[in-house]
Protein backbone atom coordinates (compact mmCIF):
# COMPACT_ATOMS: atom_id res chain seq x y z
CA UNK A 1 0.00 0.00 0.00
CA UNK A 2 1.54 3.29 -1.06
CA UNK A 3 1.99 6.40 1.00
CA UNK A 4 -0.06 8.20 -1.60
CA UNK A 5 -3.05 6.02 -0.83
CA UNK A 6 -2.58 6.67 2.88
CA UNK A 7 -2.41 10.44 2.30
CA UNK A 8 -5.53 10.22 0.18
CA UNK A 9 -7.31 8.54 3.06
CA UNK A 10 -5.95 11.07 5.57
CA UNK A 11 -7.31 13.87 3.39
CA UNK A 12 -10.69 12.16 3.15
CA UNK A 13 -10.68 11.72 6.93
CA UNK A 14 -10.00 15.42 7.36
CA UNK A 15 -12.98 16.17 5.13
CA UNK A 16 -15.29 13.77 6.94
CA UNK A 17 -15.66 11.70 3.78
CA UNK A 18 -14.29 8.32 4.91
CA UNK A 19 -16.58 5.35 4.75
CA UNK A 20 -16.31 2.43 7.18
CA UNK A 21 -14.01 0.33 5.03
CA UNK A 22 -11.72 3.26 4.33
CA UNK A 23 -11.65 4.07 8.04
CA UNK A 24 -10.45 0.56 8.80
CA UNK A 25 -7.92 0.74 5.99
CA UNK A 26 -6.52 4.03 7.27
CA UNK A 27 -6.32 2.80 10.85
CA UNK A 28 -4.38 -0.20 9.70
CA UNK A 29 -1.96 1.94 7.68
CA UNK A 30 -1.44 4.38 10.53
CA UNK A 31 -0.78 1.58 13.01
CA UNK A 32 2.57 0.66 11.59
CA UNK A 33 3.81 4.05 10.48
CA UNK A 34 4.94 6.93 12.67
CA UNK A 35 5.63 8.93 9.49
CA UNK A 36 2.04 8.62 8.37
CA UNK A 37 0.81 9.60 11.82
CA UNK A 38 3.01 12.69 11.64
CA UNK A 39 1.61 13.51 8.20
CA UNK A 40 -1.89 13.04 9.58
CA UNK A 41 -1.13 15.42 12.47
CA UNK A 42 0.24 18.05 10.07
CA UNK A 43 -2.78 17.92 7.80
CA UNK A 44 -5.13 18.08 10.76
CA UNK A 45 -3.24 21.08 12.06
CA UNK A 46 -3.45 22.78 8.66
CA UNK A 47 -7.18 22.10 8.57
CA UNK A 48 -7.64 23.59 12.04
CA UNK A 49 -5.65 26.69 11.17
CA UNK A 50 -7.70 27.32 8.04
CA UNK A 51 -11.06 26.55 9.59
CA UNK A 52 -10.12 28.68 12.59
CA UNK A 53 -9.73 31.84 10.52
CA UNK A 54 -12.53 34.21 11.40
CA UNK A 55 -15.34 34.99 8.99
CA UNK A 56 -15.46 38.61 7.91
CA UNK A 57 -18.50 40.81 8.12
CA UNK A 58 -19.54 42.24 4.76
CA UNK A 59 -19.33 46.03 4.58
CA UNK A 60 -22.20 47.82 6.23
CA UNK A 61 -25.09 48.48 3.87
CA UNK A 62 -23.92 46.00 1.23
CA UNK A 63 -27.12 43.94 1.37
CA UNK A 64 -29.26 47.06 1.05
CA UNK A 65 -27.25 48.27 -1.93
CA UNK A 66 -27.61 44.88 -3.60
CA UNK A 67 -31.36 44.70 -3.02
CA UNK A 68 -31.80 48.25 -4.30
CA UNK A 69 -30.06 47.39 -7.56
CA UNK A 70 -31.98 44.22 -8.31
CA UNK A 71 -35.05 44.61 -10.47
CA UNK A 72 -37.53 41.88 -9.79
CA UNK A 73 -40.14 40.86 -12.32
CA UNK A 74 -43.56 42.36 -11.87
CA UNK A 75 -45.85 40.25 -9.79
CA UNK A 76 -47.00 37.58 -12.16
CA UNK A 77 -50.52 37.89 -13.52
CA UNK A 78 -51.23 34.29 -14.18
CA UNK A 79 -54.87 34.69 -15.08
CA UNK A 80 -54.00 35.62 -18.61
CA UNK A 81 -52.92 32.09 -19.20
CA UNK A 82 -54.76 30.76 -16.21
CA UNK A 83 -57.20 28.14 -15.30
CA UNK A 84 -60.66 28.31 -16.73
CA UNK A 85 -63.75 26.24 -16.45
CA UNK A 86 -63.82 25.56 -20.18
CA UNK A 87 -60.28 24.24 -20.04
CA UNK A 88 -61.08 22.09 -17.03
CA UNK A 89 -64.08 20.57 -18.73
CA UNK A 90 -62.21 20.22 -21.99
CA UNK A 91 -59.63 18.19 -20.13
CA UNK A 92 -62.20 15.68 -19.03
CA UNK A 93 -63.21 13.07 -21.55
CA UNK A 94 -66.78 13.62 -22.79
CA UNK A 95 -67.69 10.16 -21.59
CA UNK A 96 -66.40 10.98 -18.15
CA UNK A 97 -68.32 14.21 -17.95
CA UNK A 98 -71.38 12.40 -19.28
CA UNK A 99 -70.97 9.73 -16.65
CA UNK A 100 -70.93 12.34 -13.97
CA UNK A 101 -74.16 13.83 -15.23
CA UNK A 102 -75.73 10.44 -15.76
CA UNK A 103 -74.93 9.52 -12.20
CA UNK A 104 -77.00 12.48 -11.19
CA UNK A 105 -74.17 14.32 -9.53
CA UNK A 106 -74.94 17.90 -8.84
CA UNK A 107 -72.26 19.77 -10.72
CA UNK A 108 -71.61 23.06 -9.10
CA UNK A 109 -68.51 24.66 -10.39
CA UNK A 110 -66.40 27.32 -8.84
CA UNK A 111 -63.08 28.10 -10.41
CA UNK A 112 -60.61 30.19 -8.51
CA UNK A 113 -57.94 32.01 -10.36
CA UNK A 114 -54.76 33.24 -8.78
CA UNK A 115 -54.83 36.61 -10.44
CA UNK A 116 -57.42 38.68 -12.16
CA UNK A 117 -57.00 40.13 -15.63
CA UNK A 118 -55.65 43.31 -14.11
CA UNK A 119 -52.84 41.41 -12.51
CA UNK A 120 -54.22 41.70 -8.98
CA UNK A 121 -53.59 38.64 -6.93
CA UNK A 122 -56.71 37.17 -5.45
CA UNK A 123 -56.36 36.33 -1.80
CA UNK A 124 -57.55 32.77 -1.65
CA UNK A 125 -57.07 32.41 2.07
CA UNK A 126 -60.17 31.11 3.71
CA UNK A 127 -62.06 30.87 0.45
CA UNK A 128 -64.44 27.98 0.57
CA UNK A 129 -66.00 26.38 -2.42
CA UNK A 130 -66.56 23.28 -4.41
CA UNK A 131 -66.37 22.14 -7.94
CA UNK A 132 -68.33 19.02 -8.43
CA UNK A 133 -66.99 16.52 -10.89
CA UNK A 134 -66.79 12.80 -10.93
CA UNK A 135 -63.61 11.69 -9.24
CA UNK A 136 -64.30 8.09 -10.23
CA UNK A 137 -63.91 9.09 -13.81
CA UNK A 138 -60.58 10.73 -13.11
CA UNK A 139 -58.91 13.22 -15.39
CA UNK A 140 -55.80 13.12 -17.53
CA UNK A 141 -53.10 10.49 -17.84
CA UNK A 142 -52.21 8.68 -14.59
CA UNK A 143 -48.63 9.34 -13.44
CA UNK A 144 -48.24 8.09 -9.92
CA UNK A 145 -50.17 7.20 -6.78
CA UNK A 146 -49.74 6.60 -3.06
CA UNK A 147 -51.77 4.40 -0.77
CA UNK A 148 -52.46 5.56 2.76
CA UNK A 149 -53.22 2.99 5.39
CA UNK A 150 -52.92 4.55 8.80
CA UNK A 151 -55.00 4.36 11.93
CA UNK A 152 -57.76 6.88 11.42
CA UNK A 153 -57.15 7.61 7.78
CA UNK A 154 -56.86 5.47 4.68
CA UNK A 155 -57.27 5.74 0.95
CA UNK A 156 -55.33 6.79 -2.12
CA UNK A 157 -53.79 9.93 -3.54
CA UNK A 158 -53.03 9.80 -7.24
CA UNK A 159 -51.50 12.20 -9.71
CA UNK A 160 -52.50 12.67 -13.34
CA UNK A 161 -51.20 14.77 -16.19
CA UNK A 162 -53.53 17.10 -18.07
CA UNK A 163 -50.98 18.94 -20.15
CA UNK A 164 -50.62 22.38 -18.61
CA UNK A 165 -52.01 21.03 -15.36
CA UNK A 166 -51.36 18.23 -12.96
CA UNK A 167 -54.34 16.81 -11.10
CA UNK A 168 -54.12 15.31 -7.61
CA UNK A 169 -56.98 12.92 -6.92
CA UNK A 170 -57.73 12.37 -3.25
CA UNK A 171 -59.96 9.53 -2.13
CA UNK A 172 -59.69 9.29 1.64
CA UNK A 173 -61.71 7.89 4.49
CA UNK A 174 -61.06 9.55 7.81
CA UNK A 175 -62.63 9.02 11.20
CA UNK A 176 -61.84 12.49 12.47
CA UNK A 177 -61.29 15.88 10.90
CA UNK A 178 -58.37 15.71 8.56
CA UNK A 179 -56.16 18.35 7.04
CA UNK A 180 -54.38 17.71 3.78
CA UNK A 181 -51.45 20.03 3.07
CA UNK A 182 -49.91 20.17 -0.40
CA UNK A 183 -46.67 22.06 -1.02
CA UNK A 184 -47.24 23.72 -4.36
CA UNK A 185 -44.53 26.34 -4.62
CA UNK A 186 -41.66 23.97 -3.89
CA UNK A 187 -42.82 21.83 -6.79
CA UNK A 188 -43.02 24.82 -9.12
CA UNK A 189 -46.82 24.55 -9.25
CA UNK A 190 -49.63 26.94 -8.48
CA UNK A 191 -53.21 26.38 -7.50
CA UNK A 192 -55.66 26.16 -10.37
CA UNK A 193 -58.85 24.85 -8.85
CA UNK A 194 -60.46 22.19 -6.73
CA UNK A 195 -63.27 19.79 -7.49
CA UNK A 196 -65.13 18.15 -4.67
CA UNK A 197 -67.48 15.23 -5.07
CA UNK A 198 -70.76 15.56 -3.28
CA UNK A 199 -72.36 12.27 -4.30
CA UNK A 200 -70.83 9.30 -2.55
CA UNK A 201 -69.14 11.59 -0.12
CA UNK A 202 -70.25 12.35 3.38
CA UNK A 203 -67.70 15.01 4.06
CA UNK A 204 -68.79 17.08 7.00
CA UNK A 205 -66.57 20.01 6.31
CA UNK A 206 -65.27 21.25 3.05
CA UNK A 207 -62.85 24.09 3.15
CA UNK A 208 -59.63 24.96 1.53
CA UNK A 209 -57.12 27.75 1.66
CA UNK A 210 -54.12 28.66 -0.44
CA UNK A 211 -51.46 30.73 1.18
CA UNK A 212 -47.72 31.09 0.74
CA UNK A 213 -47.56 28.40 -1.91
CA UNK A 214 -49.29 25.85 0.31
CA UNK A 215 -52.77 24.40 -0.17
CA UNK A 216 -54.71 23.20 2.86
CA UNK A 217 -57.89 21.19 2.59
CA UNK A 218 -59.86 20.30 5.71
CA UNK A 219 -62.41 17.54 5.60
CA UNK A 220 -63.97 14.75 7.57
CA UNK A 221 -65.41 11.38 6.65
CA UNK A 222 -65.23 10.21 3.04
CA UNK A 223 -63.24 12.72 1.07
CA UNK A 224 -63.07 12.67 -2.68
CA UNK A 225 -61.66 15.70 -4.36
CA UNK A 226 -59.36 16.70 -7.18
CA UNK A 227 -56.87 19.53 -7.00
CA UNK A 228 -55.81 21.14 -10.26
CA UNK A 229 -52.25 22.40 -10.27
CA UNK A 230 -50.90 24.74 -12.86
CA UNK A 231 -47.33 24.17 -14.03
CA UNK A 232 -44.86 27.06 -13.83
CA UNK A 233 -44.58 29.09 -17.00
CA UNK A 234 -40.81 28.66 -17.04
CA UNK A 235 -39.81 25.01 -17.50
CA UNK A 236 -36.71 25.58 -15.34
CA UNK A 237 -38.90 26.32 -12.33
CA UNK A 238 -40.85 23.09 -12.46
CA UNK A 239 -39.88 20.58 -9.80
CA UNK A 240 -39.84 16.82 -9.96
CA UNK A 241 -42.16 15.84 -7.15
CA UNK A 242 -44.96 17.18 -5.04
CA UNK A 243 -44.97 16.70 -1.27
CA UNK A 244 -48.13 16.36 0.77
CA UNK A 245 -49.10 15.60 4.33
CA UNK A 246 -52.24 14.31 5.95
CA UNK A 247 -52.78 15.37 9.57
CA UNK A 248 -55.37 14.58 12.16
CA UNK A 249 -55.83 16.75 15.22
CA UNK A 250 -52.55 18.43 14.42
CA UNK A 251 -50.59 15.16 14.30
CA UNK A 252 -48.99 14.04 11.05
CA UNK A 253 -50.71 10.84 9.97
CA UNK A 254 -49.00 10.47 6.61
CA UNK A 255 -46.33 12.24 4.64
CA UNK A 256 -45.92 11.41 0.97
CA UNK A 257 -44.34 12.56 -2.22
CA UNK A 258 -45.55 11.94 -5.75
CA UNK A 259 -42.97 12.07 -8.51
CA UNK A 260 -43.99 13.71 -11.75
CA UNK A 261 -40.72 14.58 -13.49
CA UNK A 262 -37.61 12.83 -14.66
CA UNK A 263 -34.34 13.16 -12.78
CA UNK A 264 -32.45 16.00 -14.36
CA UNK A 265 -35.46 17.09 -16.39
CA UNK B 1 -36.33 31.58 -4.95
CA UNK B 2 -39.72 30.91 -6.48
CA UNK B 3 -41.11 33.85 -4.54
CA UNK B 4 -38.33 36.11 -5.79
CA UNK B 5 -39.06 34.98 -9.32
CA UNK B 6 -42.65 36.02 -8.88
CA UNK B 7 -41.58 39.50 -7.78
CA UNK B 8 -41.64 39.16 -3.99
CA UNK B 9 -39.22 41.81 -2.70
CA UNK B 10 -39.36 40.58 0.90
CA UNK B 11 -38.21 37.17 -0.26
CA UNK B 12 -35.37 38.85 -2.13
CA UNK B 13 -34.27 40.74 0.99
CA UNK B 14 -34.31 37.52 3.01
CA UNK B 15 -32.32 35.67 0.37
CA UNK B 16 -29.66 38.38 0.09
CA UNK B 17 -29.54 38.63 3.88
CA UNK B 18 -28.93 34.89 4.20
CA UNK B 19 -26.32 34.55 1.50
CA UNK B 20 -24.38 37.81 1.38
CA UNK B 21 -22.00 36.84 4.19
CA UNK B 22 -21.01 33.39 2.89
CA UNK B 23 -20.66 34.74 -0.64
CA UNK B 24 -18.61 37.71 0.57
CA UNK B 25 -16.31 35.48 2.63
CA UNK B 26 -15.72 33.03 -0.19
CA UNK B 27 -14.90 35.91 -2.53
CA UNK B 28 -12.70 37.52 0.12
CA UNK B 29 -10.60 34.39 0.53
CA UNK B 30 -10.27 33.81 -3.20
CA UNK B 31 -9.48 37.43 -4.00
CA UNK B 32 -7.57 38.41 -0.88
CA UNK B 33 -9.05 41.88 -0.96
CA UNK B 34 -12.10 43.18 0.91
CA UNK B 35 -13.05 45.85 -1.64
CA UNK B 36 -12.91 43.44 -4.53
CA UNK B 37 -14.87 40.92 -2.46
CA UNK B 38 -17.64 43.49 -1.86
CA UNK B 39 -17.76 44.32 -5.59
CA UNK B 40 -17.89 40.64 -6.49
CA UNK B 41 -20.62 39.95 -3.92
CA UNK B 42 -22.76 42.64 -5.47
CA UNK B 43 -22.04 41.35 -8.96
CA UNK B 44 -22.92 37.80 -7.91
CA UNK B 45 -26.42 38.71 -6.79
CA UNK B 46 -27.06 40.98 -9.74
CA UNK B 47 -25.95 38.26 -12.11
CA UNK B 48 -28.00 35.62 -10.28
CA UNK B 49 -31.18 37.63 -10.61
CA UNK B 50 -30.48 38.65 -14.19
CA UNK B 51 -30.17 34.98 -15.06
CA UNK B 52 -32.93 33.40 -13.04
CA UNK B 53 -33.90 31.35 -16.05
CA UNK B 54 -30.56 29.63 -15.76
CA UNK B 55 -31.37 28.39 -12.28
CA UNK B 56 -31.93 24.65 -12.31
CA UNK B 57 -34.07 23.60 -9.32
CA UNK B 58 -32.39 20.20 -9.29
CA UNK B 59 -29.44 22.00 -7.72
CA UNK B 60 -29.68 23.81 -4.44
CA UNK B 61 -29.68 27.58 -4.57
CA UNK B 62 -26.57 27.39 -2.40
CA UNK B 63 -24.66 25.56 -5.13
CA UNK B 64 -25.89 27.88 -7.82
CA UNK B 65 -24.95 31.10 -6.03
CA UNK B 66 -21.56 29.71 -5.05
CA UNK B 67 -20.88 28.72 -8.62
CA UNK B 68 -21.54 32.30 -9.71
CA UNK B 69 -19.39 33.56 -6.80
CA UNK B 70 -16.43 31.40 -7.78
CA UNK B 71 -16.70 32.36 -11.44
CA UNK B 72 -17.04 36.05 -10.66
CA UNK B 73 -14.09 35.93 -8.26
CA UNK B 74 -11.89 34.28 -10.85
CA UNK B 75 -12.99 36.77 -13.49
CA UNK B 76 -12.16 39.57 -11.08
CA UNK B 77 -8.72 38.08 -10.49
CA UNK B 78 -8.13 37.97 -14.20
CA UNK B 79 -9.33 41.53 -14.65
CA UNK B 80 -7.23 43.09 -11.97
CA UNK B 81 -4.36 40.61 -12.15
CA UNK B 82 -4.02 41.10 -8.46
CA UNK B 83 -2.15 38.35 -6.75
CA UNK B 84 -1.12 40.41 -3.81
CA UNK B 85 -1.43 39.42 -0.17
CA UNK B 86 -4.56 40.38 1.69
CA UNK B 87 -4.39 43.45 3.88
CA UNK B 88 -5.95 41.31 6.54
CA UNK B 89 -5.54 43.05 9.84
CA UNK B 90 -6.64 46.62 9.78
CA UNK B 91 -4.85 48.17 12.71
CA UNK B 92 -7.10 48.69 15.65
CA UNK B 93 -7.38 52.13 17.17
CA UNK B 94 -4.74 51.18 19.67
CA UNK B 95 -2.21 48.41 20.02
CA UNK B 96 -3.95 45.14 20.77
CA UNK B 97 -2.86 42.41 23.11
CA UNK B 98 0.07 40.34 21.93
CA UNK B 99 -2.04 37.32 21.14
CA UNK B 100 -4.33 39.40 18.92
CA UNK B 101 -1.35 40.76 17.02
CA UNK B 102 -0.01 37.26 16.71
CA UNK B 103 -3.36 35.98 15.53
CA UNK B 104 -3.51 38.79 12.96
CA UNK B 105 -0.04 37.89 11.70
CA UNK B 106 -0.94 34.24 11.45
CA UNK B 107 -4.12 35.08 9.64
CA UNK B 108 -2.20 37.25 7.18
CA UNK B 109 0.39 34.56 6.59
CA UNK B 110 -2.27 31.92 6.02
CA UNK B 111 -3.97 34.19 3.51
CA UNK B 112 -0.57 34.75 1.86
CA UNK B 113 -0.22 30.98 1.64
CA UNK B 114 -3.64 30.77 0.01
CA UNK B 115 -2.82 33.50 -2.47
CA UNK B 116 0.32 31.63 -3.48
CA UNK B 117 -1.81 28.74 -4.74
CA UNK B 118 -3.22 28.79 -8.23
CA UNK B 119 -6.92 29.59 -8.59
CA UNK B 120 -8.08 25.99 -8.89
CA UNK B 121 -6.32 24.92 -5.73
CA UNK B 122 -7.26 28.06 -3.81
CA UNK B 123 -10.90 27.63 -4.73
CA UNK B 124 -11.18 24.09 -3.38
CA UNK B 125 -9.45 25.10 -0.14
CA UNK B 126 -11.84 28.03 0.24
CA UNK B 127 -14.95 25.97 -0.49
CA UNK B 128 -13.87 23.21 1.85
CA UNK B 129 -12.44 25.13 4.79
CA UNK B 130 -14.29 28.44 4.71
CA UNK B 131 -17.59 27.47 3.13
CA UNK B 132 -17.73 23.98 4.65
CA UNK B 133 -18.70 22.31 1.38
CA UNK B 134 -18.69 18.55 0.92
CA UNK B 135 -17.03 16.88 -2.07
CA UNK B 136 -20.43 16.55 -3.68
CA UNK B 137 -21.28 20.20 -3.20
CA UNK B 138 -17.90 21.25 -4.56
CA UNK B 139 -18.44 18.98 -7.51
CA UNK B 140 -21.78 20.71 -8.21
CA UNK B 141 -20.38 24.19 -7.71
CA UNK B 142 -17.27 23.70 -9.81
CA UNK B 143 -18.94 21.29 -12.22
CA UNK B 144 -16.10 18.82 -12.01
CA UNK B 145 -16.17 15.17 -10.89
CA UNK B 146 -15.82 14.43 -7.16
CA UNK B 147 -12.65 12.54 -7.96
CA UNK B 148 -11.14 15.74 -9.34
CA UNK B 149 -12.27 17.64 -6.25
CA UNK B 150 -10.44 15.12 -4.05
CA UNK B 151 -7.31 15.22 -6.09
CA UNK B 152 -7.25 19.03 -6.20
CA UNK B 153 -7.73 19.24 -2.45
CA UNK B 154 -4.96 16.72 -1.90
CA UNK B 155 -2.50 18.68 -4.02
CA UNK B 156 -3.60 22.05 -2.68
CA UNK B 157 -3.03 20.96 0.90
CA UNK B 158 0.38 19.52 0.13
CA UNK B 159 1.43 22.76 -1.55
CA UNK B 160 0.02 24.92 1.18
CA UNK B 161 1.58 22.82 3.92
CA UNK B 162 4.99 23.07 2.26
CA UNK B 163 4.54 26.80 1.75
CA UNK B 164 3.62 27.42 5.39
CA UNK B 165 6.44 25.25 6.70
CA UNK B 166 8.88 27.12 4.45
CA UNK B 167 7.58 30.38 5.92
CA UNK B 168 8.20 29.18 9.44
CA UNK B 169 4.67 28.31 10.46
CA UNK B 170 4.76 25.21 12.61
CA UNK B 171 2.01 22.74 11.93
Amino acid sequence: MSNERALELINAELDGELDTNERAELDSLLDGSPDLRAAQAELRSLGKLLTGLPAHEPPSGLAERIVARIRLPERRASAATGFSLSRLLAGLQPAQAGLAFAAGLLMTVAVYELAGPGGHETDLSDMVGTIIADPDAGAGTPINSATISQAGVSGTVSLSDMGSYLVMNFDLEAAAETEVVVELAEAGLSFGGIAHASAGSNADTESFAVSGGTLRVANQGRQRFMVFLRRAEEPGLIGRSIDFEVSQAGDKAYRGSLQFGEEGA
Amino acid sequence: MMRCRSGDRQALEALVGDYQKPVYNAAYRILGNPDDAADVTQAVFLKAFENLDGYDPKYKFFSWIYRIAVNESINQLKRTRKQQPLDEGEPASGPGPDDEVEAGNLSRRLQDGLMALNEDYRTVIVLRHFSDCSYRQMSEILQIPEKTVKSRLYSARQLMKDQLLANGIQL
